[in-house]
């Protein structure tokens, strides 16, 4: 069951950050690349909305716009019902790649950030302000080394901290765990859930695995691609999961509401998926048969 | 560790060649660092001896106005006695000094003025290579500030770019027997002081240098700042750096080690067109010594000259160990290990 909710259905009373009717573009004339099309989205102060959708459907073009890194094409960004106009420290952003500074130290990458928002205090302060927040995601011990001494995990870390550390009232995470083992993805989706019950911030979380979503959200969102290759991504529907927190990973298998929101999501992906493949010109090579508990391996194939 | 930290030491000064031994030092598979060590100086050796060999076999056979061309043996002698003369120089210059010292005090005792005199003899080859050194750094140092900003400026805005790029292009192979001239009249117009800080002869060498080493820092510097990762870029924009600290804490560290290969370049062209400037602005640096060789014609001319082609070719290769190991020291990511 899929619950299609028209713009007016988003949440009350005027929502922290929504896209009206965007559309995004790149390149011109002939070349001209159609990623996002009338994507209306509607995020409400303290939700922690999950974004899903394949590589390649613009989900990394969604949070520039978000976060004002970019300009829609058409519609409108609206942040506290205000045209968007610029980035800006209220909106912290987890890049795909974490952008670390490579020639910064832990903690000076985490000082920037800190420095940035709060250039006015007293220097022992930030200093102080920036050692809590590396602590806060548990690499007190790695604050001087250099972002190609730690590993993906840490390094990830590194680059929340970072975001966290600029105080934003909206944090943007692209991808943030994509790049990650299992194990290690397992541990970070744990410390994320923590970090965001406990800040009480507005999350908008992009991803491509449907488990890590309903783990973690209060509403999914998928990013669907458009009907043939070179068609853009739309925003459709939205699918809240009512799910009770704190949620536990190895308990969520066996509740009831998170498998059949699973079923629902994949299902509406693949879908999706398979109507996209069929309208190519070329049929794919033969692929091994899907396995719907898991996503990544649907990603592959689609 | 000890050797790890010496082998890191001698990577980043450039000297690679000498890893091997430090490694045989601590018996670390002998067998493959003396095949390492006969190939890195073994090989280099012979080609060095057949060098000297064919030299010493062509230079007696070549005879010229003034006396037969030079061999290894007379260029040896030759270099002594530019050493021996350096040696003479100095100690002229102490007894002088000596001798003023004592009439100053008894000039002062009897209540006599006093004008300070300085000795004023000719530069040996070693001051010359000394002011050599200082024009270089002079014109570098110049090249630098003008470089490295505008380089700054042309990568980050790709019209600046694109509005600079002719005039790079048109400038950049100027040679400087044609700047010389037009800076040596500028100078000399503009640069017009009682008690001058330097030399024109040395202002004009020292913009000369500069007007023809900035190229290669500007046009790195450029593609440097232009390869930025978009991402570090939106990192700034999203902490709303002003436009100071963007670039004090993005833009130059990332750009860092393109900035010192543009330096590195810089700094090789600089030298190499140092002594064509030096010979015609009559700057006393090697340049001058050349000319003035050149112009005396003595027995010990050829020799002489050959003495100051072996300097400057050994100063522009320590000239570029330095800025190797600079570069090595910056590129945050890819040298180190």
């Amino acid at each position: 069951m899929t619950r299609r909710l028209p713009d007016s259905a988003a949440p009350s009373p005027a929502p922290l950050l929504e896209l009206r009717g965007v559309a995004k573009h790149y390149g011109s004339g002939a070349h001209r690349a159609r990623v996002l099309e009338g994507i209306s989205l509607a995020i409400g102060e303290g939700e922690f909305v999950a974004v899903v959708g394949f590589s390649g459907t613009g989900k990394t073009t969604l949070v520039n716009l978000l976060a004002g890194l970019s300009t829609p094409d058409a519609g409108e960004v609206l942040l506290r019902g205000e045209p968007m106009r610029e980035p800006g420290p209220d909106r912290g952003v987890v890049f795909q790649s974490y952008a670390l500074l490579p020639w910064l130290s832990v903690l000076e990458n985490v000082r920037l950030a800190v420095d940035a928002v709060a250039g006015e205090r007293h220097r022992a302060e930030r200093e102080l302000r920036a050692k809590e927040i590396v602590a806060l995601v548990g690499l007190s011990h790695a604050s001087d080394k250099h972002p190609r001494e730690l590993s993906g995990g840490m390094r990830q870390r590194v680059a929340l901290a970072r975001a966290l550390a600029q105080d934003p009232q909206i944090l943007l995470l692209d991808e943030p765990l994509g790049a990650l083992d299992a194990l290690t993805r397992a541990n970070l989706q744990r410390e994320l859930a923590a970090i965001a019950l406990r800040q009480r911030k507005t999350v908008v979380l992009v991803t491509n695995d449907i488990d890590e979503a309903l783990l973690l959200s209060d509403r999914v969102v998928p990013l669907e691609p458009g009907a043939a290759p070179g068609e853009p991504a739309r925003i459709r529907a939205s699918f809240p999961v009512a799910i009770p927190r704190p949620r536990d990973r190895a308990a969520l298998n066996h509740d009831i509401e998170f498998r059949k929101l699973r079923n629902e999501l994949t299902s509406h992906l693949l879908a999706l998926g398979a109507r996209r493949r069929a309208s190519r010109p070329i049929a794919p090579p033969p692929l091994p048969p899907l396995e719907p508990r898991l996503p990544r391996t649907a990603r592959r194939v689609l | 560790m000890l050797r790890d930290r010496a082998i890191r030491a001698l990577e980043i000064g450039g000297l690679d060649l000498f890893v091997p031994f430090v490694r045989l030092a601590t018996w670390e598979e002998p067998a493959e660092q003396m095949r390492q060590i006969g190939f890195a100086l073994g090989a280099p050796a012979v080609a060095f001896v057949v060098f000297i060999l064919g030299w010493a076999a062509v230079a007696s056979r070549l005879e010229t106005s003034i006396g037969t061309v030079p061999g290894p043996a007379q260029v040896v002698a030759a270099a002594r006695s530019l050493a021996e003369e350096h040696r003479a120089e100095r100690e002229k210059e102490a007894a002088f000094d000596a001798r003023m010292a004592e009439k100053k005090a008894a000039a002062l005792a009897a209540g006599k003025p006093w004008k300070e005199r300085r000795y004023a003899g000719r530069p040996t080859y070693l001051d010359q290579i000394a002011t050599s050194l200082k024009t270089v750094f002079a014109g570098f140092l110049i090249a630098s500030i003008v470089a490295i900003p505008l380089g700054i400026l042309c990568g980050t805005s790709a019209t600046v770019y694109a509005a600079m790029n002719p005039l790079i292009q048109l400038f950049r192979p100027v040679s400087p027997l044609a700047w010389l001239p037009i800076v040596m009249i500028v100078v000399s117009a503009t640069y017009t002081s009682a008690d001058p800080w330097f030399e024109k002869s040395f202002v004009s060498s020292a913009i000369t240098v500069a007007l023809c080493s900035l190229w290669p820092t500007l046009v790195n510097t450029a593609v440097g700042v232009a390869a930025i990762d978009k991402d570090h870029l939106n990192v700034a924009r999203v902490l709303r750096l002003s436009f100071a600290a963007r670039v004090r804490k993005i833009v130059i560290p990332a750009a860092l080690p393109y900035i010192f290969t543009g330096l590195r370049l810089s700094l090789g062209v600089g030298w190499m067109v140092l002594i064509a400037a030096e010979m015609l602005a009559q700057n006393p640096g090697l340049g001058k010594f050349v000319w003035d060789m050149f112009q005396n014609g003595s027995s010990e001319t050829l020799a002489r000259i050959a003495v100051a082609v072996f300097t400057i070719g050994g100063i522009g290769f320590a000239l570029d160990r330095c800025m190797i190991a600079l570069q090595r020291i910056s590129s945050h990511d890819a040298a180190i290990a």
